[in-house]
């Protein structure tokens, strides 16, 4: 799978910053009450002590950069249409080609003070957790990185958005409040960094996604301060071998489930998730053998408001790509490549300031042993990666 | 004698402002909506789903139009608060997941009181709050259970 040539990759990210003008200039303008016109933009600087993550970070990386722009209307009263338009460049990960995000048609039959039910169609985020449908979006992240064992980098194609369409529903009781998400469509799979993380390197061959199946269960506490989220996700992959693969037509099957809890006091917040995953290579022949992996990860994070328009984090994060191999000592000795790639431990710490509502300001560090989640496109030649590193990020985002 | 009469008045005052202060941040507040919306008594559970957009059809099925002031605004805080039992920052985060999803829309904000008495008045299915709503011809105050 070839990347689009550079100038055209430019034109993409420039057509969607002109969409991003125009769209900031139609907010001002009066737009009818039912029609809604959103967008974000951020811009990260990254550095690394060791290790490149989304670009030459170990030399001070600015190539993570995120836009969209979105457009609602409520065009009935059971009836909204929505879509957004990204580009998101991430290193060598994501060449900021603009992609519809979402798109789709929500229609809600069911409408009452207890309960409420229906359908969507078109291209739907991934309800995973309690970060994942609005990942790419800086505002809705508690810092400027999503704690990555969870929200996986090399991953992330696999969760992003589907091609289907998902029944929901919402049940308000006098315990607290229910969500369920059933969602069944194909995702976004053919991404090279998903390929080289799924296939070991890049094919001329191409991922495709059978029907894929999301489950959410949600439940909000009677004064919101309890979330609680049960996630279970089946994705099935093709892969269609190209021209000189000697590969032959198999899968990559992906499951996560994944429990989430969150607790909100007036000034500070906690939140934990835990995700275990299946991954597993079948059929693919003689060079890809069948294997069956299965990555454990989960993080603890503490959030403060210590000041009207200020917060700061906390956070541990940890991922095991094997829980039978935590220390990757039996990787390490199969494949002579680093032990170190099949775990990460990181320590977050970092601050936000939103000088206005709009615009927000953050800084953070990660202090990490082991290289699990380096994006592989970034990394290419592991023996070079270094166990113990540290990233040092600060991001601008602008929202409206 | 003179110091103990100083501290004393000095006590005092400070309870004063204290509950002056209480009274103005607690502050009456109340839930407006357009004349076409029925009445009802709204239960806070229904209006916790009304302000998180959930809610989006009264029960005639016309759209519920939702009106908010600034997160940071003094009476906001005090509505989330003391009349929705949320913090802001909930409602934000809710609205925001809601926005860039594609799976709902956030409130319609406006500047100030003034606004928000203009606007719920003269919008059919519209919901706001303010202060207190004596004077305002073409809504109703919705009491909440």
């Amino acid at each position: 799978m070839l990347a689009t040539h550079a100038s055209v990759r430019r034109l993409y990210g420039i057509g969607v910053a002109a969409l991003f003008a125009v769209a900031t200039a139609a907010a001002d303008i009066t737009l009818p009450e039912t029609v809604q016109v959103h967008g974000f933009l951020s811009q990260a600087y990254l550095r690394s002590s060791a290790n490149r993550f989304f670009g030459g970070s170990d030399e001070g990386s600015l190539k993570f950069r995120e836009l969209g722009v979105n457009a609602s209307w409520h065009a009935q009263p059971q009836l909204q249409l929505a879509a957004q338009m990204i580009s998101r460049r991430a290193g060598a990960t994501d060449d900021g080609q603009q992609r519809l995000d979402y798109g789709l048609i929500d229609y809600t039959p069911v409408s009452d003070e207890f309960t409420i039910g229906g359908v969507r169609l078109g291209r739907l985020k991934v309800p995973l957790g309690l970060y994942n449908e609005t990942r790419d979006v800086a505002h809705t992240r508690p810092s400027i990185l999503l704690p990555q064992s969870v929200y996986l980098d090399p991953l992330r194609n696999v969760f992003l958005s589907v091609d289907g369409g998902s029944l929901y529903g919402e049940r308000r009781t006098g315990i607290g409040d229910f969500y369920l998400d059933v969602v069944r469509g194909r995702g976004l799979v053919d991404n090279q960094e998903l390929e080289v993380t799924a296939l070991g390197r890049d094919w001329a061959g191409k991922l495709e996604s059978d029907p894929a199946t999301v489950a959410r269960l949600l439940y909000e506490s009677d004064a919101r301060r309890w979330r609680l989220a049960f996630t279970g996700i089946n994705v099935p992959i093709r892969f269609k071998p190209g021209s000189g693969d000697l590969v032959t037509e198999g899968k990559y099957l992906v499951d996560v489930r994944t429990l989430s809890v969150q607790y909100d006091a007036a000034l500070w917040s906690l939140t934990a998730e835990r995700q275990s995953y299946d991954v597993r290579l079948r059929d693919l022949g003689f060079l890809l053998p069948d294997t069956t992996k299965e990555p454990l990860a989960h993080y603890v994070q503490g959030t403060l408001r210590f000041a009207s328009r200020w917060e700061a984090l906390l956070r541990y994060d940890v991922l095991y790509w094997d829980r039978y191999d935590k220390d990757g000592a039996l990787y390490a000795a199969q494949t002579g490549r680093p032990a170190h790639s099949q775990f990460a431990k990181d320590w977050t710490a970092g601050v936000s300031w939103s000088l206005t509502r709009q615009f927000m300001l953050r800084a953070e560090v990660h202090h990490v042993d082991g290289t699990a989640w380096l994006p592989n496109l970034d990394n290419p030649d592991r023996s070079v990666t270094e166990r113990r590193w540290n990233l040092y990020a600060l991001q601008a985002a602008y929202r409206f | 004698m003179y110091l103990y009469l100083k501290n004393v008045t000095f006590s005092s005052v400070f309870v004063l402002l204290m509950l002056a202060a209480s009274c103005a941040s607690a502050g009456a507040q109340e839930i407006i909506a357009n004349s076409s919306v029925p009445e009802a008594v709204l239960s806070e559970s229904t209006l916790q789903a009304i302000f998180g957009m959930r809610l989006r059809q009264w029960p005639d099925g016309t759209p519920i139009l939702v009106y908010t002031l600034p997160d940071d605004s003094p009476l906001h805080v005090t509505f989330s608060r003391n009349v929705l039992h949320i913090f802001p920052h909930q409602l934000r985060r809710a609205w925001d997941r809601l926005v860039f999803s594609g799976t709902g829309q956030a409130p319609i904000e406006v500047n100030s009181e003034e606004e928000m008495r203009r606007k719920v008045a003269t919008t059919p299915g519209a919901i706001g709050y303010v202060s207190k709503a004596s004077g305002t011809g073409g809504i109703h105050v919705l009491p909440v259970r």
